[in-house]
């Protein structure tokens, strides 16, 4: 079989230069004369389906650590909640738990049926969805209902639901699909076609965030579109400058409101107003502070009598710490960070840029909330009403964020909605001699074979 | 992708295009650069992401190692200290009767400017600080500003927070005026009383003290439904004094002095118990957690020496003499030779510790039995005889004249019945100060001075009551100018205290031996950890056994009529049926305190006797000061202690002999000697007897105490009632005391029916039913038997367990209902289930 001819781009210097190592491999491979198909560039095809890398599959581990931090917030949850439960529910203990179960077994299901809706045909979907996000965010103005000064929730049918939770999945999406955009018409680099469009519908979240007030999520969503764009390839400088102004105006809010400027003095020192604004953040420092290594044992926190508000949604981390120690919270640590770390690689290995930026938008979207979290109970950031993802009580949350999971796990599976459940294999005590796997002679080009070959086939 | 020619070339403008891409973005590449690129940014993201929740688990750890800086916050936070007073001890007698207690009786506070509709705080000035509230920081400051700027936009004005209101706001009013009608329904208290209590925005006020258990109860129901806002129950104690005036000067109050509730405050008192619970935000205890027992903490209880019964008759003779003779006050007081134990310490002041509005008169909050002191008089001559004897100045063949006064410089000593001579025993038969005068000069005035010194003259006998008297005794003895000598020796120029010259007379009874008096038998702690005992003192030997045997003779003489021999003593009225007794008469003129000259109006009539005389058991002593009743027959004041304060002995000795199960002497009158199984018999029915006297007397107490009470209630006057109380006691076939207890015991033989018996036996018209009074705690029982018109004779202090009549039984009013009480551990009144068929 005769090598096609090689295309000029190859042999231009200014392209070769930056040509990938695997891609010159893979010539060295057609050298060697090995049985590997040799893909000239040339026949490689263009735009989204250049893709090299392989979607990671069905990513069982990071299924698996969700399910896990679940299951621990039912748990933490329930213990969480006793008092507050017994206290305003006419004594019925379990009243969270019942909730939250339920919450569970939607999310459950909003879960599965995420992962197996292919995550292409959210593009279609991006703008009705905003729109929606929007108007729930407009309705809850109307419509809301007032909890601790904060209208967040809206009934529907009897059910409480924040859409502010729904517009961060809703943001992410249209994030997605217009970066998408952008970056095929390589128009992404622009202020005023990259930044500024998105840049404009995120202030109008922003404000109708600010309306409810809930400063968490409008930060959560600056967050996104700061990173969501930076991914994309938008001009660092738009954002570092934009993402100041916004530091400065944040600082002008906070300034201007008296209570607002008390709440972030309070951060800075909790002790000192531990009975007034610093009250909650002080009480769950308190929690983890005494907490200590290896905590008091499941069930015994003192804190969450009432001292730490909100101990069952917005502050579990701190009963985490008190009851289960920093052992029990490095645990929690290392299920967000190595969730994120599969979240990276299912956006490193996406099929195509949409399912790259909507990963790395869930990815950041749970990081986000997560390292909030941590940094609000363990006092350094100030107070916000972030939850912390699958642990804390709260249905929208928890259901939102299911669905954002699924969303994720289906980009990893490269939009495929069915998979093949993992085969179980029992490891293997001892190996006979001749079962031993031929050692690669050179693992960098073998690895680049397998690529190549996988990635085409 | 960059843009290209038709030849595929790059044209310059876009080659300089994508090196500016380049350079910016590193753009323009193929789209599996620009993936690796996009991935390392997104590495860049999620590890900027991962970091941040590192950094925050290093502030976590940061936090656990400086857990010692917060541990006083969290502590504080999860524990709340409550401060308790616990149970003050009881006050016994030496046979266990409970003589003062503390019932549980809770109190009712309130702050009437927290009586506020619920979510309401009391309405402040914007200067003024929040009552109840600390607001301290800035922060909390300018939330405070806030809030005040959102209050000024009505419509976003939020429901959660929570609203103020005035004093005066008219909700508030109509809410003071129904907390005060509920306050007043359940404890009974005035409304007017309870209204005007709430009508002013004082911080703290009693509306009532020491409520019963009912109301308390009601009151918390009420209040944990949210009825009485303001309104606080606190725990407290109310002391109660089941015998009201019965040595009610000695028990006292904590406020009087030379009482044992004063004296001994220090061993009564609870301690104060700190319990340290779990609570929640709201500082509601959730659990004790290895909490003290308060009853264990409680105070510890003292048991005195006195002896009820005999206290009660000591009081009531000497009451009747300080009557019949108009005088100002008397004191009466029994030792025990054996041990030294004062069996009764009486005075006359009717001191009620119940009652602590007005001050008894004449002195008060005072024990004047233990404070007083006084010039003894002849009384003290026994002593200038056991001297004279001992020092051996005194012959018993001798005879001394005493015909003719003895003159001292410019005083004269004479006596006030002459006589021609005397010997060793009939000088202190005739009470001569003739002859002490004489045989007091025959010793040094140092040895003398030794003598009372040794009896403890001058010096506190420590009873380890307040205020007591020290007597005054002039020193060193060898400055005596000789007429103060002379008058030592026969009880002028010299104070001395009851109880020292009742030392000093137990001092010759025992046989020389001086025993200190003791008023404390021992101390009992609830946990029995740190009980006390008192020992008797062993005693120290001032005489020979041999001169106090020769005194006592003497002292005998003193009660004999006149007879062969017997030249007639002056305390004959001190001798009384089947025992012997010895004393001396002593009929002392006192200083006038105006002009600090003897007075010649104010005397001290007293008798000390020691009794039965061969082989003495009890000194009697009684004293009435200033007698000022007119003798027609007389035609003065009848003062000598032989008439006046001899018969009192007589009555007190011919009570507590029998009581105390003495045996008859052999030489009294009116012993059988031929029959001793009559004289046996005859001397059990003398202690049943006596022991029945003292029960009615303390009955009586008990039903002027009643009458006094129903006159208060129904506006009456008292003495009306206490003659319908009395009759109602003088029915025939009444059970009191023991009778009431073996009718317990009958009911237990048949069955354990008392009813079926109560209701056999025909009851009198008039007659009330007993209620059941088992499991009540004391406080409940002594009002449903005043409801009743019975009268309650307590054992112990707790709960009810044992009761006698039965319940249901059918006694005539006034009845004494005899109840054992048991004290629950935790010291509270606790009922535990009791076995029915108890034997009381």
């Amino acid at each position: 079989m005769a090598p096609p001819p090689v295309a000029t781009d190859a042999q231009s210097p200014a392209i070769a230069g930056v040509l990938p190592d695997e891609f010159m491999d893979s010539l060295e491979d057609a050298d060697l004369g090995g049985q590997t198909r040799v893909v000239p560039p040339r026949a490689m095809p263009k735009g989204d389906a250049a893709l090299v890398y392989v979607p990671v599959g069905m990513d069982w581990a990071a299924l698996g650590t969700i399910l896990a931090l679940m299951t621990v917030g039912i748990v933490m949850a329930f213990s969480a909640s006793v008092y507050v439960a017994l206290h305003n529910f006419n004594g019925d203990e379990s009243h969270f738990l019942t909730r939250h179960l339920m919450h569970a077994a939607v999310a459950l299901f909003v879960l599965i049926a995420a992962m197996r809706f292919p995550y292409q045909a959210w593009r279609k979907l991006a703008y009705p969805l905003l729109i929606f996000a929007i108007g729930g965010l407009v309705a809850v103005l109307f419509f809301g209902k007032t909890v601790n000064n904060a209208t967040r929730w809206i009934i529907i049918g009897g059910f409480p639901f924040q859409p502010a939770e729904f517009s961060k999945i809703a943001f992410v999406i249209y994030l997605a699909h217009s970066l998408t955009k952008k970056i095929s018409t390589e128009a992404v680099h622009r202020f005023s076609v990259g930044f500024l469009p998105h840049a404009i519908v995120w202030c109008i979240a922003f404000a109708l965030c600010m309306r409810e007030p809930d400063l968490g999520t409008g930060i959560v969503l600056a967050i996104l579109l700061f990173s969501m764009c930076y991914v994309a390839g938008t001009n660092m400088a738009y954002v570092i400058f934009v993402g100041l102004l916004g530091m400065g105006g944040l600082a002008a809010f906070i300034m201007h409101n008296p209570m607002r400027l008390a709440r972030f003095v309070a951060f800075l020192h909790p002790e000192l107003y531990r009975q007034t604004t610093g009250f909650q953040a002080f009480n769950a420092q308190l929690a983890v502070a005494t907490g200590g290594l290896f905590g008091n044992g499941l069930g015994m926190s003192r804190q969450k009598l009432g001292f730490v508000p909100e101990a069952h949604t917005d502050f579990i981390l701190s009963i985490i710490a008190e009851e289960l120690g920093l052992i029990g919270v490095a645990l929690i640590g290392l299920a967000f960070v190595f969730l994120m770390a599969r979240g990276l690689r299912i956006a490193m290995r996406a099929r195509d840029e949409f399912g790259r930026l909507v990963a790395t938008g869930i990815t950041v979207l749970l990081g986000t909330q997560a390292a909030v979290n941590f940094g609000v109970v363990m006092g350094t950031l100030p107070t916000k009403g972030l939850t912390l993802p699958f642990v804390s009580h709260g249905g929208s949350s928890l259901i939102v964020l299911s669905l954002a999971a699924g969303v994720l796990l289906n980009v990893g599976r490269g939009g495929n909605p069915d998979f093949a459940w993992p085969e179980l294999r029992l490891p293997r005590l001892w190996r006979r001699r001749d079962e031993e796997p031929e050692r690669p002679r050179n693992t960098r080009i073998h690895r680049a074979k397998a690529k190549i070959s996988g990635g085409i086939s | 992708m960059a843009m290209r020619d038709a030849n595929g070339r790059q044209t310059s403008i876009q080659r300089i295009r994508t090196r500016v891409f380049q350079l910016i973005d590193r753009a323009g590449d193929t789209p599996k650069a620009r993936q690796e690129r996009a991935g390392r940014r997104v590495q860049q993201v999620v590890g900027v992401l991962g970091l941040k929740i590192v950094m925050a688990y290093c502030f976590g750890i940061m936090l656990v190692i400086h857990v010692a800086d917060v541990r006083r916050f969290a502590e504080d936070n999860w524990n709340s200290r409550t401060k308790i007073e616990t149970r003050r001890g009881d006050i016994l007698d030496r046979n266990g009767v409970t003589l003062a207690t503390s019932l549980r009786a809770d109190s009712v506070s309130v702050d009437p400017r927290w009586v506020l509709p619920p979510g309401y705080l009391p309405w402040r000035a914007p200067e003024d600080p929040l009552p109840g509230a600390q607001l301290i920081d800035e922060a909390a400051e300018a939330e405070a500003v806030a809030l005040a700027q959102e209050e000024k936009k009505p419509k976003k004005r939020d429901k959660s927070k929570s609203k103020t209101m005035k004093f005066d706001d008219p909700i508030a009013v109509q809410l003071r005026a129904t907390v005060a009608k509920r306050i007043a329904e359940v404890t009974a208290t005035p409304l007017s009383e309870v209204t005007e209590r709430l009508a002013k925005p004082h911080g703290f006020t009693y509306v009532a003290k020491h409520v019963d258990d009912q109301a308390a109860r009601a009151l918390k129901s009420m209040k944990s439904r949210g009825l009485l806002p303001g309104v606080t129950i606190q725990p407290d104690w109310l002391r109660y004094f089941p015998n009201n005036q019965l040595a009610g000067a000695l028990i006292g109050t904590d406020q009087s002095t030379g009482s044992v509730e004063q004296s001994f405050d220090r061993i009564l008192r609870g301690q104060v118990v700190e319990l340290v619970s779990a609570k929640d935000v709201s500082a509601i205890p959730l659990y004790y957690e290895g909490a003290p027992d308060p009853g264990l903490y409680g105070g510890r209880s003292v048991k005195l020496t006195i002896d009820e019964k005999i206290q009660a008759v000591a009081e009531h003779h000497i009451r009747q003499a300080v009557i019949e003779r108009e005088a100002d006050f008397g004191i009466a007081v029994v030792m025990d030779v054996q041990t030294g134990d004062i069996l009764a310490l009486a005075e006359t002041s009717g001191m009620n510790p119940n009652d602590t509005d007005k001050p008894p008169v004449p002195f008060g909050w005072h024990n004047i039995a233990i404070e007083n002191q006084y010039e003894p008089g002849s009384t003290f001559k026994v002593f200038t005889v056991a001297a004279a004897l001992q020092e051996k100045v005194l012959k018993k063949d001798e005879i001394i004249p005493i015909s003719s006064p003895v003159v001292i410089g410019s005083k004269v000593i004479k006596d006030d019945h002459p006589h021609s001579q005397c010997n060793w025993w009939q000088c202190l038969q005739v009470s001569s100060n003739i002859a002490m005068s004489k045989i007091a000069m025959r010793m040094k005035k140092e040895t003398f001075g030794d003598y009372l010194i040794k009896l403890g003259f001058s010096k506190r006998v420590d009873t380890g009551l307040t205020g007591e008297g020290a007597g005054q005794l002039a020193w060193p003895p060898d400055k005596w100018p000789l007429i103060q000598y002379a008058n030592i020796a026969f009880g002028q120029g010299i104070a001395v205290t009851p109880l020292q010259i009742v030392a000093a007379y137990g001092t010759l009874a025992s046989g020389g031996v001086y025993r200190r008096p003791r008023l404390v038998r021992e101390v009992r702690s609830p946990d029995g950890r740190h009980d006390e005992q008192f020992p008797v003192d062993p005693g120290r030997r001032v005489y020979d056994a041999e001169v106090a045997k020769d005194t006592l003779f003497a002292m005998a003489s003193v009660c004999q009529p006149k007879g062969e021999n017997s030249l007639g003593g002056t305390g004959t009225q001190a001798r009384m049926p089947n025992y012997s007794i010895g004393g001396k008469t002593g009929t002392a003129q006192q200083v006038d305190p105006k002009n600090g000259r003897y007075s010649e109006t104010h005397w001290v009539g007293s008798f000390i006797g020691v009794t039965p005389i061969e082989n003495p058991r009890l000194v009697v002593f009684a004293a009435v000061d200033n007698p000022k009743k007119f003798d027609p027959k007389l035609g003065k004041v009848m003062r000598y202690g032989g008439a006046i304060a001899a018969p009192v002995v007589r009555e007190i000795g011919r009570f507590a002999l029998p009581y105390l199960g003495v045996p008859p002497s052999p030489g009294a009158p009116y012993l059988d000697k031929n029959d001793p199984e009559k004289a046996r018999r005859d001397d059990e029915a003398r202690r049943l007897a006596a022991n029945k006297a003292a029960d009615q007397l303390i009955k009586k107490d008990a039903i002027a105490q009643i009458g006094a009470q129903m006159a208060a209630v129904a506006g009456a006057s008292a003495p009306e009632l206490q003659a319908a109380a009395k009759a109602q006691v003088g029915k025939p076939g009444q059970t009191v005391g023991n009778a009431a207890v073996s009718q317990g015991n009958m009911a237990t033989a048949t069955g354990n029916d008392g009813q079926a018996l109560a209701d056999a036996q025909a009851p009198h018209a008039g007659d009330v039913r007993v209620p059941d009074l088992r499991r009540l705690p004391m406080r409940s029982v002594r009002e449903r038997l005043h409801a009743a018109g019975l009268v309650l004779e307590a054992h112990g202090s707790g709960v009810g367990t044992v009761q006698g009549p039965l319940p249901g039984a059918m006694v005539p009013k006034g009845t004494v209902v005899h109840v054992n009480f048991r004290r629950m551990s935790d010291g509270t009144d606790v009922p535990q289930p009791v076995a029915l068929n108890s034997n009381p």
